[in-house]
């Protein structure tokens, strides 16, 4: 099989071509198509394997349909079956073949030589990597005892490994962002709510069983109000479908979204509201606001009947929390 | 009627994910240094009036093209009857003109010494698919259909929100094919 360059492609381009010329990752980089070639294209890109998969670069984990040609994944694009996505992906998982195939992607080890910050790195291999992470922390280990270092892990999913690392070598110090992340989220609507954990219509879409036995996608919402406190679902989430629900949400059911964060983020800038108060002050926030609720809550009256009680059927302790509260 | 494309964003659902950026750099092979499809940013007041809008641009495919009055080759650049506006690659010189004359700023020339803009994906549209940046947007801010059949999605969206309706720079008389739906909250600007 020849090595088609574009400028070739170009003049051979009909139909003549067709399964004729080999993809080329780097080349093929800077390669456009012309009206004429598309034609080609069409026709070639229907021969192509399908393949359906998942994208494990974040938790999201949305479903993703890629073309093989030559062995190679030629194209990424969104699972169009998958509800959760909807044939949707993100910057990330578009920029997928980079990952693969760009050819600035780092290969080696490279171990820093210049000061912080200069740029100068100098490639090494894994051996030489390995031994030189060793000697650092046992020169550290010796210098300072082992509880100097801190290991900062991913998610809970590997943490475990991370965990043994640590303590094998002498430090309690191993943080993961559960901690911040998923430890409140699972554990807040356990306490109050029994173990059911809140899922609102704008971050999870469902297939509807209908009448004729097929499935389809429902992406209508209910929700009136949403408040996101310290989050920004439209760039960092495990929930790609945030992003299309807030925001058809909002158009389609008048939503309202209020964003709570220090910082203006993308989900500040669709936001009704943007509270930035000042970091760690969020729970005086939600303090004032429990106090409002609680002192202007009216159960006779429609418009201000603010709490449902019989949320107190699935928690416990909300006495002692009430009597906790108004001490304070 | 005949079929005539034309695209339409909906400023309130555009989320500033870039995924459109991205997914059409994948798509068509996009030089580093330019793009067919992008999103502007722009950011306006001081805290705690800080506005940020997003404004995802490609080429408008205008119904009165100026690149294609700028262009010296008789058919390099044309519009088509479908409402694309197309380059042939074997016709093009790279001369820039078309460049110039894009008050959008959508044409690039490369390396290779042909101009390039978005062409609505023409290869995926063949298909009846989806252009990659419909298909990738996270947000389900863009749609894509046909401005001549009252029943398409495009047609319903026009109408359903005529007062929101605008396009970027009409001032050029240019008659662009791509419409956005403002943010009422915000004022569409040229970023």
């Amino acid at each position: 099989m020849e090595k088609q360059t574009r400028r070739k492609f170009i003049k051979l381009s009909g139909t003549a071509l067709a399964g004729v010329f080999m993809w080329d990752p780097v080349s093929s980089l800077f390669r456009q198509l012309s009206p004429s070639e598309t034609q080609t294209y069409a026709a070639e890109i229907n021969k192509l394997k399908t393949v359906y998969t998942a994208d494990v670069m974040c938790p999201s984990e949305c479903g993703l349909e890629m073309k093989i040609k030559n062995d190679h994944v030629f194209k990424i694009y969104g699972n169009t079956h998958c509800a959760y996505n909807d044939g949707t992906m993100c910057a990330k998982g578009a920029s997928g073949l980079q990952m693969i195939y760009s050819p600035y992607r780092i290969k080696s080890p490279m171990i820093r030589v210049g000061e912080r910050g200069e740029n100068k790195f100098k490639k090494v291999s894994w051996e030489e990597a390995l031994d030189y992470i060793a000697s650092r922390l046992v020169k550290f280990k010796k210098e300072y005892g082992p509880e100097s270092v801190i290991m900062d892990a991913g998610d809970v999913t590997d943490r475990d490994c991370y965990w043994r690392l640590a303590f094998a070598f002498g430090t309690p110090n191993v943080v993961e962002h559960g901690a911040i992340c998923d430890t409140p989220r699972r554990h807040g609507p356990k306490l109050m709510l029994g173990g059911k954990r809140i899922e609102p219509d704008l971050m999870r879409p469902v297939l509807v069983r209908q009448l004729d036995g097929s499935l389809k996608k429902d992406f209508s919402y209910q929700n009136k109000l949403i408040i996101y406190n310290g989050w920004n679902p439209f760039v960092a989430t495990r929930i790609n479908y945030e992003s299309r629900g807030t925001v058809g949400a909002q158009v389609e059911n008048n939503c309202k979204v209020v964003v709570i964060d220090p910082c203006h983020t993308n989900t500040a800038a669709k936001a009704d509201m943007w509270l930035a108060p000042k970091a760690g002050t969020d729970a005086d926030l939600f303090a004032a606001m429990l106090r409002y609720i609680l002192e202007n809550n009216n159960d006779n009256d429609p418009s201000r009947k603010y709490i449902d009680w019989s949320f107190q059927d699935y928690s416990e302790g909300w006495d002692e929390f009430l009597k906790e509260f108004k001490s304070w | 009627m005949a079929k005539k494309y034309a695209f339409v964003i909906d400023l309130r659902k555009c989320v500033g994910c870039y995924s459109c950026q991205v997914s059409c750099k994948q798509e068509n092979d996009v030089p580093i240094s330019n793009f067919r499809s992008t999103v502007k940013l722009r950011q306006d007041g001081r805290y705690p009036d800080v506005k940020w809008r997003f404004l995802p641009v490609l080429c408008n495919h205008c119904d009165n093209p100026p690149c294609v009055k700028a262009c010296p080759v008789p058919g390099a650049t044309y519009k088509r009857e479908d409402g694309l506006v197309l380059i042939d690659k074997e016709k093009c010189l790279g001369c820039d003109y078309c460049v110039t004359a894009c008050p959008y700023d959508a044409r690039y020339v490369w390396k290779d010494k042909k101009a390039d803009k978005c062409d609505f994906c023409l290869h995926l549209l063949q298909q009846d698919e989806l252009p990659a940046c419909v298909r990738a947007c996270m947000g389900k801010a863009r749609y894509i259909g046909d401005i001549n059949d009252p029943n398409s999605k495009v047609s319903m969206l026009i109408a359903e929100n005529k007062n929101r309706i605008k396009v970027r720079k009409p001032e050029f008389n240019t008659k662009p094919s791509i419409y956005y739906i403002l943010d009422d909250r915000k004022k569409i600007e040229e970023v």
